[in-house]
């Protein structure tokens, strides 16, 4: 049901910014990504109005794709997978455009995973934030490339053999130019590497370990209260610097966060087109 | 800065208690009874503690809780009228929408 008058409430940030009368959202209670859709416009508002008027969102399938349908812009929810191609096309139509892109982890390495790898070798000007809540969500705790090994999901009944990805290391070898990775405990450093990924030029990914309380809950911490996932990601998280030091051993089951790496020796696909469209119209400028 | 107010929506509170796991000075409680939605919210327990760190806001995934001080009332006044205007167009578009039907149920 769609309000006719605004919900009693007094969050300027969701007044300004979100389509009120949506509200409240279709998450879970304590769902991270409610954090996240916040971090997201408090970055944006730091930016400037002038920036959230340029800006598209383009977003997956999952609960992760939920993100940016309650943003006031132009939002594009697509199919399972496939947002980083209607991104492309979008960033290549119109490089004016700030494009974001919201995807799960299933989402972004499972299924549309070639298309990440191949959006991260062309080093398109895009804003990646990654949900990674560690299993397939809105369908109901299936196992994902994230989820942690001998872990008891929906699929997997004798604990999760496979071992998983490190985005990281993924997007690096893939040519990526941004990496961040935080939780949702850490939530200022979250806002402020939104707020970088968006101002670089390339492609920025931002992964975010984030609280699903009723799969992962049930699942992974056996404690369905987000409450504990937060003091968990607050205990188990190592910053970047500091996992240097520490052996293969003592980093099992650490979630590494901080920035990671941001290089500017690579130049960006929507660029390289427009000049090889103009040379090739065999305009000078 | 001075808290004034610290408000706690009911149309949006779900219940996770994070806002009161997150304070550092105890100043939220869960409240006793339920409210229309079933939802037992927390309040502001003791509003004299609170130091403006904003840890309550951060923590909360659904944007239903609000320190508010002098500065967010004057921000919440300034965007009043954006908001009415939003709702306007709302409520024009479900007229129009009665008017002229939807196409593709039609
Ligand atoms: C092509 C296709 N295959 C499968 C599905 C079913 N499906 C919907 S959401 C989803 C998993 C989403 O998981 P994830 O991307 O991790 O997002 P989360 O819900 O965890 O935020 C799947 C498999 C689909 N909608 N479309
Ligand atoms: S199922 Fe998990 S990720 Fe989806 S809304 Fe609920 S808590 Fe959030
Ligand atoms: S602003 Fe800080 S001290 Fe005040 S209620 Fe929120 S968390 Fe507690």
């Amino acid at each position: 049901m769609v309000r006719r008058s605004p919900p009693d409430f007094a969050h300027y940030l969701a007044k300004k910014y979100m389509r009120t009368e949506m509200l409240p959202t279709a998450f879970c209670p304590g769902c991270g990504l409610g954090i996240i859709e916040r971090a997201i416009i408090m970055a944006i508002d730091e930016l400037g109005k002038d920036l959230w008027e340029r800006t598209v969102f383009v977003s997956g399938i999952g609960c992760s794709g939920w993100i940016p349908v309650y943003f006031k812009c132009d939002v594009l929810h697509t199919l399972h997978g496939r947002a980083l191609p209607i991104a492309t096309a979008i960033k290549v139509c119109r490089p004016e455009l700030n494009v974001v892109v919201t995807m799960g982890d299933g989402d972004s390495m499972a299924i549309g995973g070639n298309h990440l790898i191949h959006a991260a070798r062309r080093n398109i000007d895009l804003t990646v934030v990654v949900a990674n809540n560690m299993l397939y969500s809105l369908t109901g705790g299936q196992v994902a490339p994230t989820t942690p090994q001998n872990v008891y999901t929906n699929t997997t009944p004798y604990g999760n053999f496979e071992p998983n990805f490190n985005l990281m290391e993924l997007m690096k070898a893939a040519g990526a130019t941004y990496f961040a990775r935080w939780t949702t405990w850490h939530f200022v450093q979250l806002k402020n590497s939104i707020k970088k990924a968006m101002e670089h030029r390339g492609f920025a990914v931002v992964e975010v370990v984030s609280q699903c309380p009723t799969y992962a809950g049930r699942y992974i911490l056996g404690k369905p209260d987000p409450r504990d996932f937060m003091e968990w990601f607050k205990e188990n998280s190592v910053p970047v610097e500091k996992s240097k030091e520490m052996s293969e051993e003592e980093l099992q089951g650490k979630i590494v966060v901080g920035e990671f790496f941001k290089r500017s020796d690579r130049r960006e696909f929507a660029e390289k087109v427009h000049t090889l469209i103009r040379a090739a119209r065999g305009d000078s400028g | 800065m001075r808290v004034k107010e610290i408000k706690i929506s009911e149309d949006l509170c779900k219940g996770c208690y994070l806002c009161v796991w997150a304070c550092p000075r105890e100043v939220l409680k869960i409240s006793k009874e339920r409210n229309r939605r079933g939802i037992r919210p927390p309040f502001p327990a003791h509003l004299d503690k609170c130091i403006v760190c904003r840890l309550c806001e951060y923590r909360c995934p659904d944007f239903a809780i609000q320190v508010i001080t002098d500065e967010d009332e004057r921000m919440l006044e300034g965007i009043r009228s954006e908001e009415l205007r939003w709702y306007d167009r709302i409520r024009r578009r479900d007229e129009l929408l009665e008017k002229h039907g939807v196409w593709w149920l039609r």
